[in-house]
C-alpha cells in the first residue's frame, strides 16, 4: 500500500484492493448501486494498478462475449445439408444414445 | 416438421426421453442450423464443423436422459456444441486444458494488489485480423477447465443470469460467481500475452 491508499484508506467508504477484486464483476455487469460505483472510481482514482486491471478485465470480458455467436444470429448461415441431418439420425439409430 | 410447441418444451423433453425417433428427428431439424452456424464461427472449417455437429448431437443424445429442464433446451444444446467445438479446437493446437491458480489476481498482507514489476518483453507483431482475435480467443477459452469453461459459456456467450446459471450447472449462485471471476481472470492473463492492445 502506498502512501496516497494509505490516507484515503482513512475516509468513509474506502475499499481495499481486495474488496474492489471481490466487486469487479458486479461493477463490469453494471449491477452494482450507485454507491457501490462510486466506491469503485474512487477506488480507481487512487490506485493505478487496479484500474488498469479492471479497464483489462472489462475488455476481456467484452472480447469473449463478441468471440462466439449467441446462436441467436438472424444474419448467420443456417443452412444445413439433408445428408448431415440424415447421418446424424443415422448415428443415433446405430446406438450413439444409449 | 412442426410437432411440437417451441414455447413450452415439456412435451418434447418427455418424449426425448420416451426415445421417440420422431421427437429427435424434431430435433436435429429444428436446432443443427443453428448449431452448425455457431460452430462454424468457431472452427472455419466446413468439414470440421459438420463432424463436430455430429459429435455434438451424439453427446447430447446420451446425456439427454440426465437433462433435467431447468435451462432451456436450446440453451442446453449450445453449450455442448460450443463445448465440442473447442474442444476440437484444442486438439488441433494441442494445448491441455491448464489449472488456473497461476493466473489470479495475487494481493499483500494489506489487501494490496501485487503489480508485477516485470513484464516480459513483447515482440513487435503486424496487428490481427479480426478473425485471429477470434481464433486467440477460443483457444484461450479452451483452455480453461471445463468447470469453469462452463461458466463462462452460460454467463457470457449466452448471457443468463447468475441464478440460471446456478440452476444449469446444479451450483449455488455463489460458487457461479466466484467460478466466473476466476475464470475471467484467468483468461485475461491468457489473452494479454497475446493481444497486443489488453
Amino acid at each position: 500500500m502506498n502512501p496516497l491508499q494509505w490516507l484515503f484508506s482513512l475516509l468513509p467508504g474506502h475499499i481495499s484492493c481486495d474488496e474492489f477484486d471481490e466487486r469487479l464483476d458486479a461493477y463490469v455487469d453494471g449491477e452494482l448501486s450507485f454507491t457501490g460505483r462510486v466506491r469503485m472510481a474512487m477506488h480507481r482514482l487512487i490506485c493505478t494498478a487496479c484500474a488498469a486491471y479492471a479497464a483489462a478485465y472489462a475488455k476481456t470480458v467484452g472480447l469473449v462475449k463478441a468471440s462466439i455467436e449467441s446462436g441467436n444470429d438472424p444474419t448467420a448461415d443456417e443452412s444445413v445439408s439433408e445428408d448431415l441431418v440424415q447421418d446424424i439420425l443415422n448415428k443415433r439409430m446405430q446406438g450413439g444414445n444409449r | 416438421m412442426d410437432a411440437y410447441r417451441q414455447d413450452d418444451e415439456t412435451e418434447l423433453l418427455a418424449a426425448l426421453k420416451a426415445n421417440e425417433a420422431r421427437a429427435y428427428e424434431f430435433m436435429v431439424r429444428e436446432y443443427s442450423g443453428r448449431l452448425l452456424a455457431v460452430i462454424r464461427g468457431i472452427l472455419r472449417n466446413e468439414e470440421d464443423a459438420r463432424e463436430c455437429l455430429q459429435e455434438a448431437f451424439l453427446q447430447a443424445f446420451r446425456a439427454i436422459e440426465r437433462f433435467e429442464g431447468r435451462a432451456k433446451l436450446s440453451s442446453w444444446l449450445h453449450r455442448i456444441a460450443v463445448n465440442a467445438a473447442l474442444m476440437r479446437l484444442r486438439s488441433r493446437k494441442r494445448k491441455a486444458e491448464a489449472s488456473i491458480d497461476d493466473l489470479l489476481p495475487q494481493f499483500d498482507g494489506n489487501e494490496g494488489r501485487i503489480d508485477p514489476a516485470w513484464q516480459p518483453p513483447r515482440e513487435e507483431a503486424p496487428p490481427l485480423e479480426a478473425q485471429d482475435r477470434k481464433e486467440i480467443i477460443h483457444e484461450a477459452i479452451a483452455q480453461l477447465p471445463e468447470n469453469y469453461r462452463n461458466v463462462i459459456l452460460l454467463r457470457d456467450i449466452q448471457e443468463l443470469s447468475t441464478d440460471e446459471t446456478a440452476a444449469a450447472l446444479d451450483l449455488t449462485p455463489g460458487a457461479v460467481k466466484v467460478r466466473l471471476h476466476r475464470a475471467r481472470a484467468a483468461l485475461r492473463v491468457l489473452l494479454k500475452s497475446r493481444l497486443e492492445d489488453l
